[in-house]
């Protein structure tokens, strides 16, 4: 009996600390890669409050082809790539949510090809029990939060990683040969029913702050298709959103697939990246009232000295 | 359905346990046999019948032999020779099950190498095989029980179900440990009562098992694989680094493995046999295999070490050898053929593959080595002067073996032998650490993954060395006070729950032993 009892107690608490655990790592927002996310609102963070004027968000697409140091040279505006490999719409509104509430920009940008990404495996463990236990008990979802919680810990320290201002650089160049991917036609890819709510939760979001929202596919021939942009163009005629489809202006960028992409037309290169950060630039340029910032102290070490030397570093002309 | 998974250790375990204790003795047994069905039905659903089947034939031919042992209108030679052929019998269809499924694609297609070479116009089609879970352990369990009752070492068991209940254990089924009757049979059958403090240290063992799965494991996998997978692309310093994660990733996983499944077993009173006892602390090869899966070395050497050793050919041999060349060099000869019976099937027991034949001929010829050089070795330290028993000595060869054991996992661990032999020259020829400080981070483990294994590493370190000492540990633990116990108890769970590499954002890695 004395051992049933203990049994029982023990059990208790050990389900009380579960409970208490569940709090601690259950995040505010949804989000397919707490981890990934968590990094983008840490190096967010540490801009200056309501610096920046433009921020950009998507998946790798969206990192690989914006670069704000470049944009910031050439026409004066601040802007930061909150993207993420494999962000999803879900995690795009869960960063976008943390950021907004230390930055004011003018414009945000969300690159479209994270609209059709899927959850992948949602169940990784294939085990249903497991599964129901994580919806009761978040602890067993997101107890990999342990790391950003040690993270905050040495938070100051943290060195910055070879990214400006959130753009990932990449030299390598692996042709894509396969030609002309644009291929019109009337159908549209479908966009799925999770994905949709939280696009419209961003746009949402950016009315009640009165941000433009400016959609924007980059030039991916892997991933890009007209059905996607078609997909895409109806979004923007339904809730009336600029789109912008890159991949249907290679030839005015000046894309050359032999040079222009890292990895075989998935991702553009920095080549690539130069050019399209260039049209992309004078696009919010001419569209937008963005301010100027070079001649400002408070942007000087940031940014004047930051972009001066990673232009130098990479022999970038503009 | 894994021993790993949730569903396994607070669901299925518990219900079983809660439906063992709510029946009478009588009719206990029947709740576990009934679990161990449920069990393997999950796990390979209609294979289920090659279970049946093997259990039908070990019980059918078990009976036969006893049968015949008793009865006393046969003279002993003829008995000797009927149940002789009853368990050869009994080998040959079970070893034949086994394998067609594991190596008749393996033979098919080495066959088909041969005749291309040789210019013959034979095409080998690989047949696509379901293999039920956990036949290569209870295959072994099979032959041991009919050469136990055989040779009388072993009353032949009458009752179905109790041969049903031997060779389907749940908690045993996938990995073993590798068991015989004599062991574990009566117990299952018993039907003992669940007792507090089994329940407790039963529990308490698949907690530290989760630790070294979730904690270590599954954490370095990443990096395991995906350097050896690419091994061209790195440095020697980092496919040393990958060798080094294997070892301890095996070790983590399949000790852990059987502490959950020793743990199972320890709930309901059963006692099943170890499989590892810190085999980084043994002396050479020969004891390594004392202390790492030992069941299956054990099993080795009961069943095919001294049958061969004492077979009459060998033995005929052996005279002959001895006649010509002496005493010392006949008995190395009986030693040489035993052992590289043995090892050429424990390399094959691990699958069709060269890469794990050529394991087993590596321990093999180590292990001959070790048997030719004990008297030297013994003769030239005693002349240097070396104290065998002294701290540097020991050193020396636990730094010997290390390399022995890590050198023998990459090898197993290598897609092919060719792969395993450049593994080793980049190691040898292309080694920079600096390489290693440059690059550790791309590897798969951000800082806090390889901070956590660290961690992880040095526990189970920490609990090798005091186990090596004597030292009883969840008995010292359950001396102290209760608040303090607790603590350590609950410390324990939050490990796992909370840093262990489980759920979303990690990849769930499959039980390296069960697919064996």
């Amino acid at each position: 009996m004395k051992n049933k009892v203990a049994t029982a107690i023990f059990l208790l608490i050990l389900l009380g600390m579960t409970i208490v655990l569940s709090f601690i790592f259950k995040p505010e927002h949804e989000s397919s890669n707490i981890e990934t996310s968590t990094e983008a609102i840490q190096a967010v963070a540490k801009e200056r409050d309501n610096s920046l004027d433009v921020l950009f968000f998507g998946d790798s697409e969206c990192f690989a082809a914006y670069s704000p140091l470049q944009m910031y040279s050439e026409y004066g505006f601040s802007s930061y790539i909150c993207g993420t490999a494999a962000q999803r719409p879900c995690d795009s509104f869960y960063i976008m949510e943390e950021v907004l509430k230390k930055q004011n920009p003018k414009v945000i940008v969300l690159e479209a090809n994270c609209i059709f990404r899927e959850a992948v495996d949602k169940d990784n463990n294939a085990d249903a029990f497991f599964n129901m236990l994580a919806d009761k008990f978040p602890v067993f979802k997101y107890h990999v939060r342990w790391k950003s919680i040690f993270r905050q810990l040495y938070f100051k320290k943290y060195s910055s990683l070879d990214n400006y201002k959130g753009f990932i650089l990449r030299t390598e160049i692996k042709p894509y040969e396969s030609g002309e991917y644009m291929i019109p036609t009337d159908k549209k890819t479908e966009i799925g029913n999770d994905n949709m709510k939280y696009l419209e939760n961003i746009i949402n979001l950016c009315k009640e702050k009165d941000i433009s929202l400016l959609l924007v596919a980059s030039p991916s021939p892997l991933n890009w298709t007209y059905r996607k942009h078609n997909a895409i163009e109806s979004i923007s005629d339904k809730f009336v959103i600029e789109f912008i489809d890159y991949n249907l202006l290679t030839d005015e960028l000046g894309i050359d697939w032999n040079y222009d992409t890292k990895d075989y037309g998935d991702h553009v290169n920095l080549n690539g990246a130069v050019k399209v950060t260039a049209a992309m630039g004078e696009y919010l340029t001419n569209n937008y009232n963005l301010p100027d910032h070079r001649n400002d102290k408070d942007y000087y070490e940031a940014w004047d000295l930051e972009a001066e030397e990673f232009l130098k570093k990479y022999n970038i002309e503009i | 359905m894994s021993y790993f998974l949730a569903s396994y250790f607070i669901a299925f375990l518990p219900i079983v346990i809660i439906i063992y204790s709510l029946t009478t003795q009588k009719f206990r047994w029947l709740v576990l046999l009934v679990a161990d069905y449920v069990f393997f039905y999950m796990l390979s659903g209609k294979l289920i019948v090659f279970l049946l089947g093997s259990t039908f034939l070990a019980w059918g031919l078990g009976v036969l032999i006893g049968k015949i042992r008793a009865n006393n209108e046969i003279d002993a030679k003829q008995k000797q020779t009927k149940t002789s052929r009853i368990m050869v019998l009994g080998i040959l269809i079970s070893l034949g099950v086994l394998f067609i499924l594991k190596y008749f694609n393996f033979v098919g297609e080495n066959i088909g190498i041969i005749a291309k070479n040789a210019g013959m116009d034979f095409v080998f089609t690989p047949i696509d095989f379901l293999i039920p879970i956990g036949i290569s352990y209870y295959t072994l369990q099979i032959i041991s029980y009919l050469v136990d009752v055989k040779r009388g070492k072993q009353e032949a068991v009458g009752n179905f179900f109790k041969i049903a209940l031997y060779l389907s254990f749940f908690p045993q089924i996938m990995e073993g440990p590798i068991s015989r009757y004599s062991q574990v049979g009566e117990d299952l059958y018993a039907g003992r009562k669940i007792e507090f403090v089994n329940l407790k240290f039963g529990y308490q063992r698949i907690c530290w098992g989760l630790i070294k799965k979730f904690i270590v494991a599954d954490r370095i996998a990443p990096l395991v694989t995906k350097v050896f997978d690419d091994y061209q692309k790195y440095d020697g310093s980092i496919i040393l680094l990958a060798v080094l994660a294997f070892t301890m990733q095996l070790y983590a996983e399949f000790s852990g493995c059987m502490d959950i499944i020793i743990g199972s077993g320890e709930i309901f009173g059963i006692k099943l046999p170890e499989n590892f006892r810190q085999p980084f602390f043994a002396k050479d090869a020969s004891d390594f295999w004392h202390r790492w899966h030992i069941t299956l070395g054990t099993w080795f050497k009961d069943y095919i070490f001294f049958p061969v050793s004492l077979a009459k050919p060998v033995k005929r041999f052996a005279k002959f050898v001895k006649k010509y060349l002496g005493k010392t060099t006949s008995k190395f000869s009986v030693t040489f053929i035993a052992l590289f019976c043995v090892w050429i099937c424990n390399g094959l027991w691990h699958g069709a593959r060269w890469t794990f034949i050529f394991y087993g001929l590596y321990y093999f010829v180590l292990i001959f080595i070790e048997n030719l050089t004990e008297e030297p070795v013994k003769k030239l330290t005693a002349f240097l002067h070396i104290d065998r028993a002294g701290k540097g000595y020991k050193v020396f060869r636990f730094v010997k073996l290390f390399v022995i054991i890590n050198l023998g996992e990459m090898f197993f661990r290598a897609e092919t032998l060719k792969d395993g032999f450049l593994m080793l020259k980049n190691i040898l020829s292309n080694f920079h650490l600096k390489e290693l400080f440059a690059n550790y981070w791309r590897l798969g483990l951000d800082r806090e993954d390889l901070a956590a294994a660290l961690v992880g590493i040095f526990i189970i370190i920490v609990v090798g060395v005091l186990k090596e000492r004597g030292v009883n540990i969840r008995k010292s633990i359950d001396n102290k006070k209760l608040p303090l116990r607790w603590i350590f108890w609950y410390l324990a769970i939050f490990l796992v729950m909370v840093f262990g590499a489980y759920g979303p954002g990690y990849t769930a890695v499959d039980m390296i032993y069960a697919g064996y």
